[in-house]
């Protein structure tokens, strides 16, 4: 910079100051400023406490009617297995090796898959959401391949690769790629205009431009094509494995299927949908955590 | 001009795609990737009229049914959690489970008690579609701005009144949302329940031809189901822009 | 209006002050539109010039040419004779929304530290630079909360203090107080003033405020017409020292206020071409 000394460099500006956190220190994740009194504290705590308590009085409800309906005299005797039979059958496989390493495959999976979607499917996006022309050029081509349902390739790619990992991965990336790619794209539009004038009139360098303004402003909407790219890689993987019969839970519950044991049939549909909401709150609390500064986070009305 | 301008702009691409597919396919000797040219020539043969009428329309009221009954079900069931908040709160655990198990896992419970048939199709179209659209509409109807439920009890509108008028319209832009994601669910299930289930249907006859090794037979079936999705969601988009104008009016 | 264009005459005295920004018939359209036509006028090294116009008049387009971060339709601007064709290194702009300026995710330090990364300064030095700023507009006991958690005057301080520690020669203010209350606005406009002898710094402020821009110029500039031309340049010769109260009753206040309303009045009336 080559301000002119003359008319700058004021005396005030040139003294010290207390040494403050610099920019490159990690900000305090979590809220900054404690801002919530004591007394408001203990409050929300009750409130806590009393619905949580609401929360297990609706799940006994539920498992009741569940209990109840399959013990009433409408259903063939054993052919809808009670909570406490899958309970039991759950137990059971957590005994087995079979069972964590059908979890293990589909996770595997299921992640190799959801990176390769991230690292092709995020910079993708960005790249073509910068460009006006491509983004008027891909529309087309890129609302087309989302809407087509990717599992009708599952035979051919099933032909090409057997019940493989690459069979799998095929249909995981063709289907999950589409909402990161989307996301990343919009995510680029939202990015603040006068921020943009900020950076330019303090001609802050490109590389700081990247971290300080780029990233920040595209981690929401990202991170949302992130979920739903999560979901859908799920949904892929289990459906590869049922149908297409590679390893994992997907296999078990058709194997489980074929043999009439029903209980473990139940007991693994369980297990896929606790995985399914135990990777959808790791994803929610992870975007939580990066964008503790935004307002969605805060609980503020827009 | 313009219109053709914009045309141009957003058409070259699948032009240049589809004509490299066509130019590196011709003459094609793999068994796997057939060319083009004959793909689109049996796939005349195919679907008209014979494919049209017995798989893509079993396939299309299939979809149809399960996704009105989806919306049906996901907007009331929505509405009244929405204003019953207790009660919400309380399921939310149950819901979130529910919502996030992956529709495929559910597929053996779902052939226990309905067979292979229609039933059992329907119903899992319609079950895996209701989460988005009822969990939206629940949060639809919560983000109704405070003043206007003031207003609305400033002039003693009828509870009635108020889902007509105030509830449905707010929450309309959401529901949109998460039907929008329904449908895209509706075809995986859709194709799904078909290839496991009984004769009949578009995911069926993918699944079949690659079977018997009709592979020109089975790519006719893939680009099908493609035009399938894709039709599907233009039509969901056109009825959203027409129903919901005064939201994008209100956003332009 | 033709006593309005003679008076621009005396307050032009040949030499004597350097001009600090040079704009020489400056316009510029979108596609038909013509924004701004013809507009010319020179900023002196150390006044404080506010432009004042009626709503729609182009002033923040005006404004983004002058900064660089609009290319002009025709003209040129020049910062100490050097044309201005992106963000020059001693220009730093204060915007009107600072809900939207400031970067939510960062600190109020380090939204003010961000300017002087590219610097060569150490970090210790940037610090010190940025805390300096900051306690110049009275924000010393808030470095680590964030932009969300202040007042929206407090905000703007963030936004002025930021322009500060870039060390600027010049500061341009688009309606930096069109969003805040009235009570804000007189503080932070004393602020200003304040700030600006404290630095020597020169200030062009763009507001469409009549009783903001003669309170705080050494010089208004009144732009009206379609499109928008220079209507006026008035000398205030108000004084060094300004006070909300003893300022704004004296009769050469009065005198200034209506002879700016009357002239933006007279632009914005219907049946004016």
């Amino acid at each position: 910079m080559s301000n002119s000394p003359a008319v700058t460099a004021p005396k005030s500006l040139g003294s010290p100051g207390p040494k403050g956190r610099r920019i490159s220190d990690k900000p305090n994740l979590g809220k900054p400023g404690g801002t919530n009194s004591g007394n408001a504290n203990d409050g929300a705590g009750v409130h806590w406490v009393r619905s949580l308590g609401w929360k297990v009085v609706a799940i006994a409800i539920v498992l009741l009617i569940w209990q109840l309906a399959s013990l009433s005299p409408l259903m063939d005797a054993g052919s809808l297995p009670g909570p406490f039979a899958v309970v039991g059958a759950l137990i059971r496989l957590w005994g087995t090796a079979v069972y964590w390493v059908a979890i293990a495959t589909t996770v595997k999976v299921w992640f190799i898959g959801l990176a390769i979607c991230s690292v092709v499917g995020i910079p993708l996006g960005l790249a073509i959401g910068v460009s006006r022309g491509a983004t008027r050029s891909t529309r087309w081509v890129i609302d087309f391949f989302r809407t087509i349902p990717t599992i009708a390739l599952l035979p051919l790619v099933l032909l090409l690769f057997g019940p493989s990992i690459s069979m799998e991965l095929t249909l995981i990336i063709l289907s999950a790629v589409w909402p990161l790619v989307i996301q990343s794209m919009y995510a680029v539009g939202q990015v603040e205009p006068v921020l943009k004038w900020v950076v330019k009139v303090f001609r802050i360098s490109w590389l700081d431009r990247m971290r300080y303004l780029w990233a920040p402003s595209v981690t929401l909407l990202v991170t949302t094509g992130m979920r739903l790219a999560a979901t859908i890689a799920l949904l892929m993987t289990v459906s590869a494995e049922y149908i297409g019969g590679a390893h994992g839970l997907g296999e078990q519950l058709s194997h489980s299927e074929n043999t009439f044991q029903r209980a473990d049939v139940f007991a693994y549909a369980l297990t896929a949908g606790l995985l399914g909401l135990a990777i959808n709150l790791v994803i929610l609390f992870l975007q939580r955590r990066m964008l503790w500064w935004h307002p969605i986070t805060r609980g503020a009305r827009a | 001009m313009k219109t053709l301008k914009n045309l141009a702009w957003e058409l070259w691409l699948p032009i240049v795609l589809v004509i490299i597919w066509l130019v590196l396919s011709a003459g094609s000797s793999s068994f796997y990737f057939p060319p083009l040219a004959d793909i689109m020539h049996d796939f005349g043969k195919v679907w008209f009229f014979n494919g049209i009428v017995q798989d893509l329309l079993p396939s299309l009221g299939r979809i149809l049914l399960g996704f009105v009954i989806a919306l049906l079900v996901g907007i009331i069931g929505g509405i009244l959690l929405g204003l019953l908040r207790r009660i919400e709160e309380a399921l939310r655990p149950v819901l979130e489970l529910l919502r996030s198990t992956p529709g495929v896992a559910l597929l053996p419970i779902a052939t226990l008690f309905l067979g292979l048939g229609q039933e059992m199709k329907v119903f899992m179209i319609a079950l895996a579609c209701s989460w988005p659209v009822l969990l939206n509409t629940i949060d639809g109807v919560r983000s109704v701005e405070p003043v206007l439920l003031q207003v609305a009890r400033s002039y003693r509108l009828t509870l009635w009144q108020r889902i007509r008028f105030i509830y449905i319209p707010n929450a309309s832009p959401q529901i949109f949302a998460g039907g929008r994601l329904a449908l895209a669910i509706a075809t995986v299930v859709m194709v799904v329940t078909e290839m496991i289930g009984s004769p009949g249907g578009v995911g069926y006859f993918v699944l079949s031809t690659q079977r018997n090794f009709d592979l020109l037979g089975m790519w006719t079936g893939i680009i099908m189901l493609g035009l399938l999705g894709y039709l599907l969601n233009l039509a969901f988009r056109l009825a959203e822009n027409r129903i919901l104008r005064w939201h994008h009016l209100k956003n332009a | 209006m033709t006593d309005s264009l003679t008076s621009q005459k005396p307050t032009n005295p040949p030499a004597a002050v350097e001009t600090l920004l040079a704009v020489k018939n400056l316009a510029k359209n979108y596609g038909k539109f013509e924004i701004l036509g013809d507009i010319t006028v020179d900023v002196r090294a150390g006044e404080f010039m506010c432009i004042v116009g009626p709503s729609g008049a182009g002033k923040t387009t005006l404004l983004q040419c002058l900064s660089g971060l609009l290319a002009p339709t025709a003209g040129n601007v020049a910062l100490r004779g050097v044309e201005v064709t992106e963000p020059p290194a001693e220009m730093a702009i204060v915007f009107q929304d600072y809900s939207r300026s400031l970067m939510p995710w960062l600190s109020i330090l380090d939204n003010v530290v961000l300017p002087l990364r590219s610097s060569k300064m150490s970090k210790d030095e940037m610090g010190n630079k940025a805390t300096a700023a900051l306690e110049e507009v009275g924000l010393k006991g808030h470095l680590h909360k964030y932009p969300w958690q202040l007042s929206g005057g407090m905000q703007q301080r963030v936004a002025i203090a930021r322009a500060l520690a870039f060390e600027p020669a010049v500061v341009l203010m688009d309606e930096p107080f069109a969003s805040v209350d009235a009570q804000t606005r007189s503080d932070l406009e004393d602020l200003t003033l304040r700030v600006k002898e404290h630095l020597g710094i020169t200030i062009v402020l763009v507001t469409h405020d009549i009783d903001e821009a003669v309170y705080l110029s050494d010089r208004v500039l009144v732009l009206g017409g379609r499109p928008t031309q220079v209507v006026d340049l008035i000398e205030t010769n108000l004084g060094g020292h300004r006070d909300q109260i003893s300022t704004k009753s004296t009769p050469e206040f009065a005198k200034l206020r209506a002879r700016v309303y009357q002239e933006i009045r007279s632009q914005a009336a219907p049946g004016q071409p």
